[in-house]
């Protein structure tokens, strides 16, 4: 049985990592086309609580290289307990800048921070910021090109960690570079449904169109996947600007990185049954197909994966301290060191032949990520760590998101 | 700047790879498998041949010096302990099979037969020569049973600890007929059960310290 798992799992996992190969071996850094108009756009700042960090991200908004009189920014504070506004409108006034506005509302969540921003504003697109992220000063002149037809929903960028300086942080910058790559791929093959929330650029008129952000669906805690999976629904495209790269604060501790990654899993669990209807559907070519059974497969293995992998660590922890109990003092009398011929002979294989071939395929997606933006490639304790570690806590959070899930447990987006 | 690179014959490349690499390492798995079986085989030819040879030497001694006991008692020990790591080698190989299953249940079936062969070798050496050495027999069940594990680390321990002590394990339920009469002899029930020098059966789990008890004991009768 166990065998059979194993199987199939490194045969799906081969399969996925070939193709990804594939697929970047055709991969051309793209060249924004220059932009000709300037059309007018509105950035949304949905924040709470976010004193320490808002004056950066709105100077890193103000200092965006684009037309003052085509650029409006809306933060949105969504009834902070801190002085995130007051901050705000102090530094505004004393810089005397104009065209950001600041509104404060009772806490409605993210999606209903972004709602207000939406109904007043006047851009043609409608930019979503998170209020702890900087933008690099060319986003909008890079990504506005893409939108090159009216099937172009929403732009996206790569996003990179803004100053990793502990391990917990330094995971997540190798984390942030891979999904970026795997994005540019996904983008390039038609089946990107994220529009994160470190500059996500869209049409103002479909997102109106569709209904805003939801913030009315029972427990909805990724907004950004639920609009991009109802953009994908009514057949808007969504594309990756490479050119252009944001950067984002991340969480600094184990604790508060759990329960970021609980939220999401929650949130990618019930915005996926909400557009189930998608899968398998011809009518969304290889997002229907490969890319979203794909998703749906890939965590139906982390749930089994961490049942056996739970059940293994049980039973070999058992045996030891059985094994310890019995031969106390001669416990380890009965360790011999291997010859290499029994190494050899030990080894599954059959087993583990294909695994080990995803290891490398792995190794060679996660070096070509790094030259892809830019970034320099060490293979370094933290990148054994996310390599080898990192999806045994992934499994965990997967775990604890459905027992959450499972049980009704509220939670809001912060 | 919105091309789709997608083609399908993508998916199908990717596929026809996989399936490769999949097939490759079935290949290696299978010349891995037949790397053990020949391993097994010549570490079991090897301990049959050196177990015929000292049933021979001593047989001569015996036939030409009139009845007298010489033979290496040392040897005979080896020759135990020998089969010992051929059983230890076998299981660890038997866990790793995929292919040739028919080919590691004959492998297991020849050693369990050397096995028995050694044990009645000991027993008319014993009976002729009167006893000096210590020997067991251990039932043991492989499907998850966690006595018989720990039972299988204490005689691990003592094997080791004892020089003069030969273990001789078998599956219970082996589908074999000597095996089923050896069981059948001893009315072994259950695993693990343990026959101490041909008459003394425990049945079930029997701690360090009293296995340890009964061969000192044995050693000073």
């Amino acid at each position: 049985m166990f065998e059979i798992y194993i199987w199939i799992i490194s045969f799906v996992s081969l399969y996925i990592s070939i193709f990804w190969i594939i697929i970047s071996s055709r991969l051309e850094k793209n060249q924004s086309n220059e932009l000709k108009e300037f059309p007018f756009v509105t950035v949304a700042v949905p924040a709470w609580n976010e004193e320490k960090t808002i004056i950066n991200t709105v100077k890193s908004l103000i200092q965006l290289d684009y037309p003052k009189d085509k650029i409006e920014i809306i933060v949105v504070d969504d009834g902070s307990k801190d002085d995130t506004s007051k901050i705000l409108k102090n530094f505004l006034k004393k810089e005397k800048i104009s065209y950001v506005k600041v509104i404060k509302q009772n806490n409605t969540g993210k999606a209903g921070a972004l709602n207000t921003a939406l109904k007043i504003a006047k851009g043609d697109y409608f930019g979503v910021f998170d209020a702890d992220s900087l933008a690099s000063e060319k986003s909008l002149k890079l990504m506005l090109p893409y939108f090159s037809n009216e099937k172009i929903g929403a732009v996206i960028s790569p996003i990179k960690v803004l100053n990793p300086r502990n391990t917990i942080e330094k995971i997540q910058r190798l984390e942030y570079i891979f999904s970026s790559f795997i994005r540019k791929l996904m983008s390039n093959v038609n089946t990107l449904h994220i529009t994160h929330g470190v500059l996500s650029l869209f049409r103002t008129g479909v997102i109106r169109k569709l209904g805003g952000f939801d913030s009315k669906f029972n427990r909805n805690l990724t907004e950004d996947f639920e609009i991009a999976l109802r953009l994908r629904k009514n057949d808007y495209q969504i594309l990756l600007c490479e050119e252009n790269v944001n950067y984002t604060k991340v969480p600094n501790n184990l604790k508060s990185l759990w329960f970021q990654r609980v939220r999401w899993f929650r949130g990618f669990m019930v915005n996926t049954l909400r557009y189930k209807g998608m899968v398998m559907r011809k009518r969304y070519g290889l997002l229907g197909r490969f890319q979203l059974p794909l998703e749906l497969l890939t965590v139906c293995v982390v749930f089994i994966s961490a049942g056996f992998m739970g059940y293994q660590v049980i039973i070999r922890l058992y045996n030891f301290f059985i094994k310890l109990s019995i031969l106390k003092i001669h416990f380890f009398d009965l360790f011999k060191i291997p010859t290499i011929k029994q190494v050899v002979l030990e080894i599954n294989f059959k087993l583990f032949f294909s695994f080990f071939v995803v290891l490398i395929a792995g190794i060679y997606l996660y070096i070509i990520a790094h030259r892809y933006v830019d970034e320099k490639w060490r293979f370094h304790l933290v990148s054994f760590i996310y390599l080898f570690l990192y999806p045994i806590i992934r499994s965990l959070q997967w775990v604890h998101a459905f027992i959450l899930e499972v049980l009704g447990a509220k939670e809001r987006w912060r | 700047m919105a091309i789709n690179k997608f083609r399908k014959d993508m998916l199908v490349t990717a596929l026809i790879i996989t399936i490769a690499i999949f097939l490759i390492g079935f290949y290696l798995g299978y010349l891995l498998d037949n790397l053990r079986i020949d391993d097994a085989s010549q570490l079991l030819k090897k301990s049959e041949l050196d177990s015929e040879s000292f049933e021979i030497s001593e047989r001569f001694f015996y036939l030409f010096t009139k009845g007298e006991c010489s033979f290496d008692r040392l040897r005979l020990n080896e020759l135990g302990k020998q089969l010992a790591d051929m059983g230890r080698t076998l299981t660890v190989y038997d866990n790793k099979k995929l292919t040739r299953r028919q080919s590691y249940n004959d492998l297991k079936r020849k050693y369990f037969i050397s096995e028995l062969k050694f044990y009645n070798m000991n027993k008319e050496l014993d009976d002729k020569c009167g006893k000096k050495n210590s020997i067991i027999l251990f039932f043991y069940n492989v499907e998850g049973n966690e006595e018989s594990l720990r039972q299988g680390y204490v005689l691990d321990i003592l094997g080791k600890e004892y020089n003069d002590l030969s273990i001789l394990s078998f599956d219970k339920d082996f589908d074999d007929y000597s095996i089923k009469s050896l069981t059948s002899f001893y009315g072994v029930e259950k695993a693990p059960t343990i026959i101490i020098n041909y008459e003394n059966k425990y049945q079930g789990f029997v701690s360090e310290g009293e296995l340890r008890a009964v061969l000192n004991e044995n050693k000073t009768n």
